[in-house]
């Protein structure tokens, strides 16, 4: 198993949790070749995914905004739809979004979608392997299989973390089938885009 | 109303009553000027003194900044570090190190450059396309000769 020291200590739990690197750094947005989590996520490996003015986003999602609804919408136009668990089942394809609670303290999750809105800012996504395992690309850094979601839950220095991912607040889920098609959709779309120029 | 009011009666009192103060004042303002027109060439050294001072201080900030990131995908945090909001407040002096450490390494100066100069000079299409992003603020600061 490679250790990678510098997520190791951005995240207290990664070691104890257990995690496999499954490919290697690529620096951040403005790298030839970056991507990030929720790039990762979608299964795009050629942007930088967020909703800011200079991040790549799904053009048609209005407000673009850093909030829980905004990444909410933009993944239920890639099939997915909210569900209960993080449990893996038959099926389906799952992934979780991490948020971090505004008092950036550790705070108990909320039951309701608008009280996620107004008061957690997202940080993170991870994606469900077929084994149940979850794949995160942590930021410019590598791309790692971990087994479990609570393995980068983090919330800065002040709690022996290096870094703000807060926890997974929120799971979707879509069926395999709807996977293949939004993935051909896609695969269009952006060599469509690229042909345009 | 009452500004246009009040006006006459000020410019009244200069020309009746303190006309020699005022022709005073008018010399000094005249020597005043003169001080400043000759001040282009101490300026020069200070200006020159200040970029080396503000290259110094981008590269260090920057550098740190870098080491920073961690393992963050936000743009938003990234862009709210207190080390990049003090290579903000460097201001319009530090674009052009900015602009040549974009084109060189190219590191996340996109927010920065936009709120220094308050505009975004690529299309909002290529928006998350860094090649284009980068392109486009690098043909600007030639257009401005900051490069």
């Amino acid at each position: 198993m490679v250790q990678l020291p510098h997520l190791e200590s951005g995240f207290n739990k990664l070691a104890r949790a257990g995690y496999d690197k499954t490919s290697e750094a690529t620096g951040f947005f403005g790298t030839p070749g970056s991507y990030n989590c929720i790039a990762w996520a979608a299964q795009d490996i050629h942007h930088w995914w967020w909703p800011t003015p200079d991040g790549y986003w799904l053009s048609w999602v209005k407000p673009r905004e850093v909030t829980v609804f905004c990444f909410v919408t933009t993944f239920r136009w890639l099939g997915y739809r909210i569900c209960r668990s993080s449990r893996c089942e038959l099926g389906f394809q799952k992934i979780a979004l991490y948020a971090i609670h505004y008092s950036h303290t550790p705070t108990p999750v909320p039951s309701t979608l608008q009280e996620l809105h107004d008061f957690w800012e997202p940080t993170h996504m991870a994606r469900q392997l077929p084994d149940g395992k979850w794949s995160s690309k942590c930021g410019p850094n590598e791309d790692i299989a971990h087994y479990t979601l609570d393995a980068l839950e983090s919330y800065g220095l002040a709690y022996g973390s290096g870094d703000e991912y807060g926890c997974d607040v929120v799971y979707m889920r879509r069926l395999f089938l709807i996977a293949w098609v939004v993935r051909l959709v896609q695969y269009l779309h952006w060599n469509i885009s690229e042909l345009l120029g | 109303m009452e500004c246009f009011g009040t006006a006459p009666a000020r410019t009244a009192e200069w020309d009746s009553g303190s006309g020699a103060g005022f022709r005073l004042e008018k010399g000094r303002f005249k020597s005043m000027l003169a001080e400043i027109w000759q001040q282009p060439d101490v300026g020069d050294e200070c200006h020159e003194r200040t970029a080396r001072e503000v290259e110094c201080c981008f590269k260090k900030l920057a550098d740190e900044w870098s080491k920073a990131i961690g393992n963050s995908s936000s743009l938003t945090a990234v862009a709210r570090h207190p080390k990049y909001r003090k290579i903000i407040e460097l201001g319009w002096n530090v674009l052009p190190f900015m602009l040549v450490d974009l084109q060189k390494n190219r590191r996340f100066w996109f927010p920065a450059l936009h709120e220094i100069t308050g505009i975004r000079p690529f299309d909002n299409r290529d928006a998350g396309n860094s090649e284009r992003m980068v392109q486009a603020w690098v043909q600007w600061g030639k257009r401005k000769k900051l490069i």
